[in-house]
């Protein structure tokens, strides 16, 4: 009876692992026309952008004739179009992705130099606004229409509207200049070079600010969203059952409710990771960090457009790929998404 | 109608957002008369703090703010307006006829729709304006046609259930033409979700076209907010004024259409009530 039983659950855990190794398969073919039709747009761009294709490809510096021809060659720039974009195609899956006159350097190598800054600002501001999030929505949610249900309504409605990087703007005038609580600029401190716990100390008394402006937009929405999302499922048969049970209201909020009302939120970061990009690179602006929005900023400028270009296809590969992960972790924890 | 203002009445914050756009709105008719100085026209006074003369100070080429704020409500009204309406028309043909015709067109088009929406839009019109240069026109252009994808699918969404109701079987059966159909029976009454999304799409397009212009992408030969927050970034330590007036505006303007898109929501659609953002 028990080998039995056993044995039962061993087959039907299989089958479960094997229905999720197909479903990240599938997944993952479906991301490959996604990442070739972004290649596809970046190439359509350099020949629709007025003027020659090879401005685009090299930024409008001053190159010397040489280098014109051997880029003019590289991209097959005289070969009739379909070839032309058979040869694009061919060199950024080789990690080509050009050549940055004004950083003397692969675009590849600039890019992803500044990748950890950002990614720090991000994973810090995802971290406390889903957390915080979680909390002020179920607050919200456990006494609708009360006081506090719209003290965070308000204040999810006022994070929602606020243009992150004005946000930064005024917390830097207000805390950093005026008050100076906190660093105004760049990631370290540069007068002495800080090492071990002191180093981290000071990054982060640099990160507090930038990771609170970028944040806030994210906290609203994800406050919004649990309190609507809890409220609905405080409503469901599994939590009536859950209370006729005769469990606690803490039991039932926290074990039934909230876990179920959470689930989507796992595909709204997904979704979000986009936006959340676009805020950062913004938020680096006003605050100086050293990250892809800064060296967007200077590309903009400089109009290094092999920079601008390369960026494009890594950002929305990153964005493909959080949403691949998203909907990864999704089906992990709700196994029904495998089947339909 | 009455009934409808009835309704939307119930959600005070939301009559507070119509007043709000209704007084951009007006700064936007009247900037002409309304600034006292021309906002693009350099003064002699340069970085002078908010004063009777210069109501909300002066920037770094002393041009005065306060001008610069009410001529940016044009900006960002027509941005906001005009991207709205282009993605709104755009998702509207789209998902109805995804909605409609079903089959390897809804398939492709769904596709398509899903790789508009992956793809990270912010950064897509930064190079296209950067590319093509930054004409109003230009950013109105590239922000509608990256937009369109949520209406879309609610579209889409409407028109799947409208689909199979007695009234659309009935006028089939009458031998009533596709346009027919979709234009004059299911269209009006996927209105209501058009409506809401289409009012918070004019939030987001003013957000991006304020974050595109904070870049140095905006159009140089209009003052908008983004472009003064711009500027305003290189000056924050010596003049706080430049920085705070127009960034007050864009939050005033979006929240004013946040709020009219959720009171729309309770209004048209009281089942989905707290359920509208995404």
């Amino acid at each position: 009876m028990v080998v039995h039983s056993w044995l039962f659950y061993l087959r039907r855990k299989t089958r479960n692992v094997r229905s999720l190794l197909t479903y990240i398969l599938r997944r993952l073919l479906q991301a490959v026309p996604l990442i070739l039709g972004i290649v596809v747009v970046n190439f359509c761009l350099i020949h629709l952008a007025p003027g020659d294709p090879i401005v685009t490809l090299v930024g409008e510096y001053q190159a010397s004739p040489e280098y014109i021809e051997g880029v003019r060659k590289e991209y097959g720039l005289d070969r009739p179009l379909p070839t032309q974009l058979l040869f694009y195609v061919l060199s950024i899956l080789r990690g080509n992705f050009g050549y940055s006159f004004s950083f003397r350097q692969s675009v590849l190598g600039v890019i992803l130099e500044r990748v950890p800054a950002t990614v720090l600002l991000m994973v810090v501001a995802i971290i406390y606004s889903t957390l915080l999030g979680v909390v002020f929505g179920v607050i919200s949610a456990k006494r609708q229409y009360s006081r506090t249900d719209h003290f965070f309504t308000l204040l999810s409605l006022v994070g929602y509207s606020l243009p992150v990087f004005w946000l930064g703007q005024i917390l830097l005038i207000t805390l950093s200049l005026k008050f100076s609580l906190f660093p105004a600029q760049g990631m370290q401190s540069l007068r002495e070079p800080l090492t071990g716990i002191a180093y981290w100390l000071d990054l982060l008394h640099h990160l507090v600010l930038p990771a609170f402006a970028l944040g806030l937009s994210y906290l609203a929405i994800n406050t919004r969203f649990v309190r609507a999302s809890m409220i609905e499922v405080m409503s469901e048969d599994y939590v009536r059952t859950a209370r006729a049970k005769g469990l606690s209201e803490r039991m039932v909020t926290y074990k039934h409710a909230l876990r179920n009302a959470l689930l989507p939120l796992v595909t709204m970061t997904g979704l979000n990771f986009g936006f959340l990009l676009a805020g950062a690179v913004l938020t680096e602006i006003v605050f100086a960090w050293p990250g892809l929005g800064r060296l967007m900023y200077d590309s903009i400028y400089t109009r290094d457009y092999p920079v601008l270009m390369g960026m494009f296809i890594l950002i929305s590969l990153g964005v493909i790929l959080a949403n691949l992960l998203t909907d990864i972790v999704y089906s992990v924890l709700d196994p029904r998404i495998r089947i339909g | 109608m009455q009934e409808f203002w009835k309704k939307y009445q119930r959600n005070r914050a939301a009559v507070f957002g119509l007043y709000a756009v209704l007084v951009f709105l007006v700064m936007a008719v009247l900037s002409p008369w309304l600034a006292p100085f021309q906002p693009l026209s350099i003064g002699k006074d340069s970085f002078r703090p908010p004063d009777s003369t210069y109501l909300l100070g002066t920037d770094d080429l002393g041009r005065d703010l306060l001008s610069g704020v009410l001529w940016g409500a044009r900006v960002s009204l027509l941005v906001g307006l005009l991207s709205a309406f282009t993605s709104t028309l755009i998702g509207v043909i789209v998902g109805s006829a995804s909605g409609y015709y079903g089959g390897w067109a809804d398939d492709l088009l769904m596709r398509l729709t899903e790789f508009f929406l992956v793809i990270p839009r912010f950064f897509l019109a930064l190079i296209i304006v950067a590319l093509f240069g930054s004409s109003i026109w230009n950013i109105i252009f590239v922000i509608g046609i990256l937009s369109w994808p949520v209406t879309a699918r609610l579209v889409r969404a409407e028109f799947l259930s409208l689909r199979g109701k007695e009234f659309v079987e009935a006028v089939r059966a009458i031998g009533a033409p596709d346009r027919r159909i979709i234009l004059r029976h299911m269209l009006p009454n996927a209105g209501p979700p058009i409506v809401i999304s289409g009012s918070l799409q004019i939030a987001r397009a003013i957000l991006m076209e304020a974050g595109l212009s904070f870049l140095g992408l905006g159009d140089p030969n209009q003052m908008s907010w983004g472009m003064m927050l711009y500027n305003a970034q290189r000056f924050l330590r010596h003049a706080w004024w430049t920085a705070t007036f127009p960034g007050l505006a864009i939050f005033f303007i979006v929240m004013g259409f946040n709020l009219i898109g959720d009171g729309l929501n309770d209004a048209l659609n009281p089942k989905q009530k707290g359920k509208e953002l995404q």
